[in-house]
């Protein structure tokens, strides 16, 4: 996958946008400023002393030493700390007609005041985005309007050949949702072909392995394990995806047949490793239904076991802003989670993984990983890399949805004390974040591509 | 040609003493009167009764990849001597029958090796663009398997199930569905799966598409009772295995082998769905023959994606005269001949003026007064019970295996022609018709 510009890009790629920069700096030409930054950081594996020169959005250079002179220096304080921008591959931006929901800009901002530099939206906006004419139409409308570099993933087309549309169209990922699969009884389907064929396009595959028909019965707790148990049997080690995962056994079941099956990545969100069903159910009540549920304490004592011994691959937000109203509603609505499901994340997600993970197992889940199955030059402090950064300080302080950019305010996290807070944000060495004038400034923005291999 | 039977017979809807005469395959009259001079004449001995002929509208032919388990030629023979004329073909074949191009071939493969006529009932069109082509090419309805349906909880803004009912409906094409969750197989939820399925099948039914419904359970057929006239065009079919064993009878009978989908159910399920076949509640029965070979039955080796043991019995051999055993002449011909026949548009499943001469000579056995001798005094035979020594499918097992039979078939008529004769054991081929879908 490769980053193609909305502003810089070629002419085509960029035409209905250009005139949307016509204003800006960049667009008209003018190279960012150079600027090194000097302070701790987590670069090659470890928190250093370190110094880092940016020049035209691109890290060049990072050493302890003399980096020369630059049009800014920014200077730590013994608190902060600089760290990679995360990449979040799943952080809903709903918009559209989601009466509840919140739009790119205030969620795009959202993430960059988490310092999360690079948003994979969902497709499951009103409408859904399942042809290649509402990919085009979605990638413009958040290129319009987005904080942070993003990629849109698309829903399994109604005829599957049509996937072959998605990459030019601007799809990064094809995202398969439990109805998308096909029940853990019917043998020798089409999902795990599919799922190849998506590979072979460049695109990146996420499932939500969860039996449908299980969800909203007394076996609701078991639809993960059946469908997982499922999907994998099929698969084939070509098979390229990501597999969300809020199971202990789920996660024993990838690890037992990654030899066979290297290419399948385990994914999960903050709740799964560090919220359990009897502290959610308390704190929020009815808000706390989800899907996948919340799980027994014990269950995620095991997940965060998994994730400190390094066997989670990639760390999400799983982001999915509702207003109240809507989490809080009783009112059924045929094939709907009710109330809805999904919780607001991304403001927290990156400061809530370095409190309680750590330092080196949050970047390289939530930066170095993601950026890395993205084909993103991102996700590490190292020369070369895209300066997508974000000054940590080193903080107690709570989760205060209060205080969230996102209009979703409602979460089980809500209250759980924090080590972290983002200061500031950089995309691409833009400040698009400062926390204390509480600021946020749109820099041209880019959005994830499919691999180039398909077209090769 | 003309011949004319005499005897006793059920027609108008009870048995008594007639005749009936047969000119160029169509049956010209029914009558306890003179019916004139005939090229041939048979008349009935005591103890045989003449009865229309069964139309199965489900019935795996197999073949092809599956040939090991039962051939057209062998389940259209078991057909005959079951006393069927017509089988409506199950469509999980080896390939499934889901193109236009497979229905074609499939209709023109069975056209040629069948000695029954016949119905061709694909899945869904896997190419959304082959369903205008389905009729065409020899479907007269589509079979919805567990499968084909959206499961109970598919996302409503998405679901398109009742547009495709609609669709294939306007193309004057008939459904077959089998509600059942198949997400909930082999888990403690099976029980529930038919419901979950129905349920969601009648919110989304087309009132127009005119659609046999596979269920197992009393319930199942109460809530469809309930819904008749929301949706009249909705017919209740239901199998021998569901009617007449109970889950715990076929696996002390046949132990594994009995593992079906649905599962068998409880007794007290199978008395339930007896009475509501004897007021008539269930329109059609079918044999739901689907053979398997010996071994696959009683395999207990997990094969990846597989039901182990193979799930489904044979039972086209023996099915109209089980249920003619077990439900009486009158409940069965409605249900096993009569109503089947008018759902596909033919004119058959009665005697009656204008109808065809698809007939079956069966035999009455009697009672077994004592170990191994009837009332009438003969010694029984194998005729007398499921044998599946004898079958002419190729699949034998059965949890009916030794269950007494009341009748035997003796002959069976295809538009007049004697196609099976048990006292020689001879088949005669005879041209065979294909079910069609009327022009919409």
């Amino acid at each position: 996958m490769f980053l193609q510009s909305s502003a810089l890009g070629a002419a085509a790629a960029i035409a209905p946008l250009g005139k949307l920069f016509a204003a800006d700096d960049v667009a008209s030409g003018a190279p960012p400023s150079s600027l090194i930054i000097r302070g701790r950081m987590f670069t090659g594996g470890k928190v250093v002393d370190s110094g880092v020169r940016i020049e035209n959005g691109s890290i060049v250079a990072v050493s302890a030493r003399d980096l020369g002179r630059a049009d800014q220096l920014i200077k730590l304080d013994s608190r902060q700390l600089l760290l990679p921008g995360a990449v979040d591959t799943h952080c809903a931006l709903p918009d559209w007609s989601d009466a509840f929901g919140d739009d790119v800009e205030v969620e795009s901002q959202a993430a960059v005041a988490g310092g999360v530099t690079v948003v994979c939206d969902m497709p499951n906006t009103t409408p859904r985005i399942n042809s290649a004419e509402l990919v085009r139409r979605r990638l413009d409308f958040v290129a319009e309007r987005s904080y942070a570099d993003y990629g849109i993933s698309a829903h399994v087309p109604v005829d599957f050949e049509r996937t072959v549309e998605y990459p030019e169209a601007g799809a990064f990922a094809v995202s398969f949702f439990p109805w998308d699969l096909r029940p853990w009884t019917f043998g020798g389907n089409e999902i795990a072909g599919n799922i190849r064929r998506c590979a072979q396009l460049g695109l990146a595959a996420l499932v939500l392995a969860e039996e449908q028909g299980l969800l909203g019965t007394p076996l609701a707790d078991e639809a993960e394990r059946y469908a997982v148990g499922a999907l994998l049997g099929g698969l084939e080690p070509d098979c390229k995806l990501r597999i969300v995962t809020s199971l202990p056994g789920s996660v024993e079941t990838i690890l037992a047949a990654r030899k066979r099956l290297p290419n399948t990545l385990i994914e999960v969100a903050p709740h799964a490793l560090l919220m359990s069903r009897e502290t959610g159910y308390a704190r929020i009540g009815a808000a706390a239904a989800h899907q996948p549920p919340l799980r027994s304490a014990a269950d995620a004592a095991r997940m965060l076991e998994f994730a400190e011994r390094g066997s989670i691959d990639i760390f999400v937000s799983s982001h999915a802003a509702h207003g109240t109203p809507g989490k809080y509603t009783t009112r059924p609505i045929a094939g709907q989670v009710m109330p809805q499901a999904g919780y607001s994340a991304v403001d927290f997600a990156y400061p809530l993984y370095l409190s309680r993970l750590g330092i080196p197992q949050t970047c390289r889940c939530y930066c170095e990983n993601p950026a890395k199955l993205l084909g993103l030059r991102k996700g590490l402090i190292a020369p070369g890399y895209d300066a997508d950064l974000t000054i940590m300080e080193q903080a107690q302080g709570t989760i205060d949805p209060a205080s969230f950019h996102s209009r979703g305010k409602v979460t089980p996290f809500v209250g759980e004390p924090l080590n972290y807070r983002v200061l500031k944000t950089f995309l691409r060495g833009t400040e698009v974040y400062d926390a204390v004038n509480g600021t946020f400034r749109r820099a041209p923005v880019r959005s994830v591509r499919a691999q180039g291999s398909a077209q090769a | 040609m003309s011949v004319i039977i005499r005897g006793r017979m059920y027609a108008g809807g009870k048995i008594a003493e007639s005749a009936v005469r047969i000119e160029n395959g169509i049956i010209r009259e029914v009558s306890d009167g003179d019916l004139g001079p005939a090229d041939r004449l048979i008349k009935l001995e005591p103890g045989q009764i003449l009865l229309p002929a069964a139309v199965d509208t489900l019935c795996a032919m197999r073949d092809w990849a599956e040939a090991p388990r039962d051939t057209v030629e062998t389940v259209s023979t078991a057909a005959l001597g079951g006393g069927i004329t017509v089988i409506c073909d199950q469509a999980n074949t080896a390939p499934r029958i889901d193109t236009a191009e497979l229905a074609r071939k499939r209709s023109d493969f069975i056209a040629a090796h069948s000695y029954v006529d016949f119905g061709v009932q694909p899945h869904p069109a896997k190419n959304p663009r082959d369903i205008a082509r389905y009729p065409e090419a020899g479907a007269f309805a589509v079979s919805f398997w567990q499968w084909d349906l959206r499961t109970w909880n598919y996302p409503e803004d998405l679901d398109d199930s009742t547009a495709v009912f609609r669709r294939y409906a306007e193309l004057g094409m008939k459904g077959l569905v089998f509600p059942d969750e198949m997400t909930m197989r082999e888990t403690p939820l099976e029980e529930v799966a038919e419901r979950y399925a129905l349920d969601a099948l009648l919110r989304r039914m087309a009132p127009e598409f005119r659609c046999r419904v596979f269920v197992t359970l009393a319930d199942s057929v109460e809530l469809l009772l309930r819904s008749k006239e929301k949706f009249p065009n909705l017919l209740i079919q239901c199998a021998p295995h569901y009617l007449l064993m109970s889950n715990d009878e076929a696996r002390k009978r046949i132990g594994v082998a009995a593992t079906h989908s649905p599962p068998l159910r409880s007794q007290r399920d199978v008395e339930r769905l007896q009475e509501l076949a004897a007021a008539g509640k269930i329109d059609i029965f079918v044999s739901h023959h689907t053979p398997h070979r010996i071994v696959d039955k009683y395999n207990t080796d997990p094969i990846p994606n597989e039901f182990a043991p193979k799930k489904g019995f044979s039972s086209v051999d023996f099915a109209y005269p089980l249920c003619l055993t077990r439900l009486g002449i009158p409940t069965t011909c409605k249900a096993f001949c009569e109503n089947p026949a008018a759902h596909l548009g033919l004119k058959k499943g009665v005697i009656a003026r204008g109808y065809e001469a698809d007939l079956v000579i069966v035999e009455e056995l009697g009672k077994v007064t004592l170990f191994g001798v009837h009332d009438s005094g003969r010694l029984t035979s194998s005729d007398g019970q499921v044998d599946p020594s004898k079958f002419r499918s190729l699949g034998r097992v059965t949890p009916f295996a030794g269950d007494r039979l009341k009748y035997r078939v003796l002959q069976t008529f295809l538009r007049g022609e004697q196609v099976y004769d048990a006292a020689s054991g001879t088949f005669t081929h005879v041209p065979v018709r294909q079910v069609r879908a009327p022009a919409p």
